[in-house]
Order: C-alpha cells, then sequence, then structure tokens
C-alpha cells in the first residue's frame, strides 16, 4: 500500500487553506457563547451549573469539587467546546457531497488511506487540541477579568488531570461524529445528534436490561414508565432497585467498552464508506 | 492504455446506460467522443478517472482498475469536468496547493498557457467569471503533463479566441505517450484537432475509426441538391447547397465535416459501418 506523508501533509494543510473560516466562525460562536453566559448575570450562571439537572461530562469523576468555579470549567465549557467540535466534524466530508467540488476530491492524486487519513487527524486530533488550546486562551482571559457574583475563582489549565476523561470522551465522540459526516450529506449535524441519541437510548435500555437480569429487584415493566427503561439515570436513582456499588461499577465498565467499541467501529465504518464514494 | 471490456453500468433510477460496452484508446492521439445527451460520454469519462463504479465488465487504465483510485493512476490521468469546480483561493495559492500532487507538473508551461489565454497569475478564482475560471483549470490540468486527460465540453463557456488558442494549444502538446479523450457537441470548435472519431449511442460504441481512415473510406461532396446515387449513404442540406456522404471513389473529397459525419453516423449507422 502506497502511503506517503508528504502527501498527507499537502492534503491536512489544503483542509486547512479551504476550512479556515468556518473553523474560525465555529471557534468564535462558541466562545461568545461561553462567555454571555459568563459575564450575564441576569442569567446567573452560577445557579444553573449548580443545579442537580445540569449535565455533567460523562464519567470522568468530577468530584473533588463542588464549587462553581469548578463545575463551570469542567462541565459548562467543555461541553460547549464538544459541541463546537461536533459541528466541526459534521462538516468533515462537505465537499464530498456536492458534485463538482466531489469530482475535484476524488480525482486529486492521493491514495484512499492517505485522504481519509488527513481527515481523521485534522478532525479527531488536531480540531480537539486546537480548541483545547483556545480553551487555555478563554481560562486566561476568565482570571484576568474575575468572575461572576456566585462564582469562586478558580486556577485551572488544560493539563489537570482532571481534563483527561473529557479529552478521551472528546476523541471516542468525534470518531462517532466523523463517521455521521460521511454517511449523512444534510443537515448531517442534526441526523448525527439524533443518531448519537438513538445510539445513547439503545445502550441504556441494553444495560437496564442487563442490569435486571443480576439485579432481581428490578421489575423492568412493572414499576414505572416504560420510558425508563431508556433512562439509566432514573434507573440508578429510582430507590426501589436498590442498586448497590457492584452494580453501579458494573453499568460503568460496559460504557467505557460501549464507546471504545463505537469509536472503533465508526473509524472502520468512515473508511469503508469513504472508498465507496462516487462523484 | 485503456481499454474497456464488457462495460456495463447504469444509475439506478434509469436503467442500464452502458450494455457490454467495448473499447480500446490507443495513446498518441487526440480522440473525440461523440454522442446525443444522455448517451453517456460524460459517464464513460467517470467511469474511467475511477468516479464511477461499473456494474459489469472491465475497465483498464495503464493495466489497473480506476475503482481503486490508485495513486499511479491518478497522477497520470487528469479530468476536465464540463463545470469546473475553484475553491475561492487565489491563483497563485491553488498552485501552491495543489500542483505538489502531480509529479510531471510544469510551473512554466502553466505560466506560458495562462498568458496565451490572457490571464494573470495573480488572479484570484473567486473574482474570475466562469470562463476565466474554466481557462484557468484547462491551463493546471494541460501543464500537469499526465498522460492521459479526460475533457468533458472543455470549450463550453470559452469565448471564440480562447477557444482558438485551446486547439492551438492542444495540437501542439499532443505526444505518441499522451493521449486526450475529448467528449464534446460543439465539434465545429474541434474538427481540426480530431484524430480519432468515436460515437456513442444506445450503450455502446457505434462507431470508432480515424480520421485518415475516414478520409480513406468516405467521401464528402458539396452538391447542389441531394444525391439520387445508390450508393449515397447521407446528405444534409448546408449552406451552400447538400453534402452528400458515399463510400469513397477516389475521387478527391471535401475535408470531412465531423457534424455531418456525427448526423450520418446517428441516422443511418449500419450503412457507414459497412464502408469500414
Amino acid at each position: 500500500m502506497t502511503y506517503s506523508i508528504k502527501r498527507v501533509q499537502f492534503l491536512i494543510k489544503n483542509e486547512i487553506k479551504q476550512k479556515w473560516r468556518i473553523f474560525l466562525i465555529v471557534i468564535a460562536i462558541s466562545f461568545a457563547i461561553a462567555m454571555f453566559y459568563y459575564f450575564n448575570k441576569g442569567f446567573s450562571i452560577a445557579s444553573l451549573i449548580s443545579s442537580p439537572s445540569f449535565p455533567t461530562f460523562g464519567n470522568s469523576g468530577f468530584s473533588l469539587s463542588d464549587s462553581t468555579g469548578f463545575k463551570f470549567h469542567l462541565n459548562w465549557l467543555p461541553q460547549v467546546m464538544l459541541y463546537a467540535a461536533s459541528i466541526l466534524t459534521s462538516l468533515a466530508f462537505s465537499e464530498y457531497h456536492e458534485r463538482e467540488s466531489a469530482t475535484f476530491n476524488l480525482v486529486t492524486p492521493a491514495t484512499q488511506i492517505e485522504k481519509w487519513s488527513a481527515k481523521a487527524f485534522l478532525f479527531i486530533i488536531i480540531f480537539p487540541i486546537l480548541l483545547i488550546v483556545f480553551y487555555q486562551v478563554f481560562i486566561w482571559f476568565t482570571n484576568i477579568w474575575g468572575t461572576p457574583d456566585g462564582m469562586t475563582q478558580v486556577s485551572v489549565n488544560i493539563f489537570d488531570p482532571y481534563f483527561y476523561g473529557f479529552y478521551k470522551d472528546t476523541i471516542l465522540m468525534q470518531c462517532l461524529i466523523f463517521a455521521g459526516a460521511i454517511l449523512y450529506k444534510k443537515y448531517s449535524i442534526l441526523k448525527i445528534l439524533l443518531s448519537l441519541m438513538g445510539l445513547y437510548m439503545l445502550y441504556n435500555f441494553f444495560t437496564i436490561v442487563s442490569l435486571a437480569v443480576i439485579n432481581d429487584k428490578i421489575d423492568l415493566f412493572g414499576d414505572g414508565s416504560v420510558l425508563d427503561l431508556f433512562s439509566l439515570e432514573k434507573a440508578i436513582t429510582n430507590s426501589k432497585f436498590r442498586i448497590n456499588n457492584d452494580e453501579s461499577t458494573f453499568m460503568g465498565i460496559p460504557y467505557q467498552l460501549f464507546m471504545y467499541l463505537m469509536a472503533f467501529i465508526s473509524i472502520v465504518f468512515s473508511y469503508l464508506r469513504f472508498k465507496e464514494i462516487e462523484a | 492504455m485503456i481499454d474497456i471490456n464488457g462495460l456495463s453500468f447504469g444509475y439506478s433510477h434509469s436503467g442500464n446506460l452502458f450494455k457490454s460496452l467495448d473499447l480500446s484508446i490507443v495513446p498518441g492521439k487526440i480522440h473525440g467522443l461523440l454522442g446525443l445527451n444522455g448517451a453517456g460520454k460524460s459517464s464513460l469519462l467517470h467511469l474511467i478517472q475511477g468516479l464511477r463504479f461499473a456494474n459489469e465488465g472491465s475497465i483498464k487504465v495503464f493495466g489497473l482498475s480506476p475503482m481503486q483510485r490508485d495513486i499511479k493512476h491518478l497522477q497520470q490521468s487528469f479530468l476536465l469536468p464540463e463545470e469546473v469546480y475553484t475553491p475561492d483561493i487565489a491563483l497563485k495559492q491553488y498552485i501552491d496547493m495543489y500542483s505538489p500532487f502531480y509529479p510531471l507538473f510544469s510551473l512554466e508551461s502553466f505560466l506560458q498557457f495562462l498568458n496565451e489565454f490572457e490571464l494573470e497569475g495573480s488572479a484570484h478564482l473567486g473574482q474570475m467569471s466562469m470562463g476565466q475560471k474554466k481557462k484557468a483549470i484547462i491551463a493546471f490540468a494541460l501543464a500537469t503533463n499526465t498522460k492521459i486527460l479526460l475533457m468533458d465540453e472543455p470549450t463550453n463557456g470559452l469565448d471564440i479566441p480562447s477557444k482558438k488558442q485551446f486547439r492551438k494549444i492542444l495540437s501542439h502538446i499532443i505526444a505518441d505517450d499522451r493521449t486526450f479523450l475529448i467528449s464534446t457537441h460543439q465539434i465545429r470548435d474541434l474538427h481540426s484537432l480530431i484524430d480519432n472519431v468515436i460515437a456513442i449511442s444506445d450503450g455502446r460504441i457505434i462507431f470508432n475509426q480515424s480520421i485518415n481512415e475516414i478520409v480513406d473510406k468516405l467521401q464528402f461532396s458539396l452538391d447542389g441538391q441531394p444525391s439520387t446515387e445508390e450508393d449515397l449513404i447521407y446528405h444534409e442540406r448546408v449552406p451552400g447547397g447538400y453534402l452528400n456522404i458515399r463510400p469513397s471513389t477516389g475521387v478527391p473529397s471535401f475535408e470531412p465535416d465531423l457534424e455531418v459525419l456525427f448526423n450520418a453516423i446517428m441516422t443511418n449507422n449500419t450503412a457507414i459501418n459497412q464502408v469500414f
């Protein structure tokens, strides 16, 4: 198999030269949203991120501090950045969904694996890293500008171990979105989000059903709504189920395995699908 | 150089476009690919370049299957589509970005072709008209020095002086190891260039002859009225009378009018092919 690093470098450079505008626009909008919530006192981000219903990122175990400052940096901002990265990655194959640009790109003399790997490297690795660098810049600014009412000043940086789980989950998520980007031609970000929701519900369903096998207190259809079958959180917090620590661990392991497996399948799928693209 | 055997291909919505199509294209010539709208000229070029995949049969370019999009194939074969895609960047940047992929690209030739098309090397693709963009990409395509150049309606959108320049450039750069396959409806734009006429209809090649063969075997004559001779193959009213096509009798003939020949192939293909 022919593989030239030099050609891959050219492909990456060309991709950046063509897409830098959209990259900057998405970054700018993300940070505008983040800063709006950070400084808008009427909105009170402190109360939002302190509320129990505010989503936390993955299973990264951000329990070392419950201060709103930490929650802002560990939950809210990374989520904004993850959405930004998702939007960018959903556009990874946009030029292959238009006939003229697809023709142009398909006939560019580079092997399939070179073209695919250039995109994979750029969207799954480089763009998230660039987002993290922008994040560090944002942290510096927030340190200079001070914090809004109700939020404690915190000193965090992107090399903080608390972020490692975020980085891992971001990369795994990017793999899934990367595959969606090649599968869906129109409204790719919406279709990808719907697909991810579907996958997440399926995962929850099978986890709860598996849990019911080892926990005879769980009556799948006799207690609560059938919809609860798709909500792992409701299942866990339902006191009648009496889920013990071992069973919680049991649920955490398949989540990680599920994510790694889906990421691997997505990467392989995206390459196979890429090879089949026609203009 | 290009060998197609038993090719079947179709779009899912419209049945088979090609049915067991065979074609062999030799180097050193400019081949004109003619056909009615929807006959599959562009699709054939796309199949040769690997942009579409055949349902059945085989296509070999330099002995390689275009479906693999092998680097050796892509570096030696350039497809100029009818509607060119140009990123919104300066022409100089375009060269910096894409010329490294073509090992035989000549910047000197590119600038020369640009000059002949009266384009500036410092121009921005986003600020060019469609015709200017096409000329810029034609200049790039020719400067890649690929062994195969597939062109889909290359003169569409070009002004009259540019068409003349295009013919001039093409006639100069054709070489024994290069092949140009040009799909066109504007046969009069290119009639002086074409060495070999290929006509496609009903999913197969219905005519494939060199201009030398055509001159040898067919006689074109301009007469005051349609010929009534039994061996007349085709006649068509043209400015100045009727152009009659009949088997050659050795009498010096008019230069073949490829547009009239194409009409003859479409209407009386059996008689035409019996002559060859």
